[in-house]
């Protein structure tokens, strides 16, 4: 449990000892391995849902994303974040899953979320609309998604999201601009709201 | 406005309009902050998009706070996934280490690796061929005589009841040894010295327990 509260304190920001974990993964010490696994499995596990839109392929690719962290860990080189170089792995994996599975663009299966019926009406309205929001982003391709989430959801900056996709900054912000300028379109007014 | 300055204000717009997510999410180095913040003061389009993203960023961080956590258990199924890998590395591992090092090893010392293997099996095959055992040799009872006189002169049945220590008796006696046997027959190729095989052979036709004696040299046939 102590573990994990360190893990969730860890889980944001870069903390001062990550370098020291991701060391103590190069010697393959597992408990290490664990710790970290844990304190970025929120991030993972969010960041390739919105990728990957199924539960099955979000497991698969987070764990291969795991076990690449924990073959290479040695070639980390502290020259970025730990979080981006851990993204860029994600995401070349989560680029992968979706060229095996063609799922392109748009992700199969988007019907909203049913809200549970016991829900009241303004967590019912909420859930709607944010559902409505999940559906849309789905509708965005691979890069678009990718740079939405790791801008609003992750809190990356422009840099580190290129480092993320291996792009230029410049095609970052492009990027950026348009998959706003596609969601705010695909959203009409109900966009107001879920935002 | 003139001609001059509205394609830079335009520049300066389209700069900005694309830096507004990153400034809402604070990951703006200075310079680019300044920039944003002194273009919003004049651009009322620029403020109302950079409201609206402020709402999403703080949606988005609520909603960040509703991802799934269930760390524990998929960190069993990763662990399972990791021991497995380990066990077939572990597996693997010497044959890799050895591979390894002969491959990042020096040209000159593979060569010599090689050449010093040659010779040990040059060596080897040499020495089974000087050395090889007449004993190793398989003859048939049915084999040529001149071919059965090289390793046995004289060929013996015993009666299938006779005792082995009867039969150790017998040969001791007779200062013969069995260089070969039996055959299907029952059948045994015995050596006696040349000076008494007329003698060993008598002797043993007179023996209880001994059905026949043969002589297997030339021009010892009675």
């Amino acid at each position: 449990m102590a573990q994990e509260s360190g893990a969730q304190m860890h889980a944001r920001d870069i903390p001062v000892d990550e370098v020291d974990l991701i060391g103590l993964v190069a010697v393959e010490d597992v408990r290490a391995f664990e710790a970290l696994y844990r304190a970025y499995y929120p991030r993972l596990t969010r960041f390739l849902r919105r990728m990957l839109r199924q539960q099955g392929l979000v497991d698969e690719v987070l764990d291969d994303t795991m076990l690449v962290i924990w073959r290479k860990a040695h070639t980390y080189d502290a020259s970025s974040k730990l979080s981006t170089w851990i993204f860029a792995i994600a995401y070349r994996q989560a680029l992968r899953a979706l060229r095996r599975a063609d799922h392109g663009v748009a992700a199969e299966g988007n019907e909203p979320a049913s809200p549970a019926e016991s829900e009241p009406d303004g967590a019912l309205q909420q859930h709607q609309l944010r559902a409505q929001l999940d559906d849309t982003l789905a509708l965005l391709s691979g890069e678009h998604r990718a740079v939405i989430e790791l801008t609003y959801y992750q809190g990356l900056s422009c840099r580190e999201i290129a480092e993320v996709m291996g792009c230029p900054v410049a095609t970052v912000k492009t990027r950026a601009f348009y998959a706003r300028r596609k969601l705010k379109a695909l959203l009409g007014g109900v966009g107001e709201q879920a935002l | 406005m003139s001609g001059r300055v509205l394609p830079f204000e335009g520049k300066v717009h389209r700069e900005v309009e694309r830096l507004l997510p990153w400034f809402v999410n604070g990951t703006l180095d200075a310079e680019e902050k300044i920039l944003v913040e002194r273009h919003l003061e004049q651009c009322r389009p620029c403020r109302q998009e950079s409201t609206e993203l402020r709402e999403w960023h703080a949606h988005a961080a609520h909603d960040a706070d509703d991802a799934a956590s269930d760390a524990a258990r998929s960190w069993q199924r990763l662990h399972g996934r990791l021991q497995a890998l380990r066990r077939q590395r572990a597996a693997r591992s010497w044959w890799s280490a050895l591979v390894e090092g002969w491959r990042q090893s020096a040209p000159w010392l593979r060569w010599g690796v090689v050449a010093q293997s040659a010779a040990l099996v040059l060596f080897g095959s040499a020495q089974l061929l000087i050395d090889r055992p007449a004993s190793g040799i398989y003859r048939t009872l049915a084999a040529t005589q001149s071919a059965a006189t090289a390793t046995g002169n004289m060929v013996i049945v015993f009666d299938p009841h006779v005792t082995e220590a009867q039969m150790r008796r017998l040969l001791r006696v007779s200062q013969a040894r069995i260089v070969d046997g039996p055959n299907d027959a029952g059948a045994y190729v015995l050596v006696v010295p040349a000076g008494r095989l007329a003698a060993a052979r008598t002797a043993l036709r007179a023996a209880p327990g001994v059905t026949l004696v043969e002589s297997l040299a030339a021009g010892d046939e009675e």
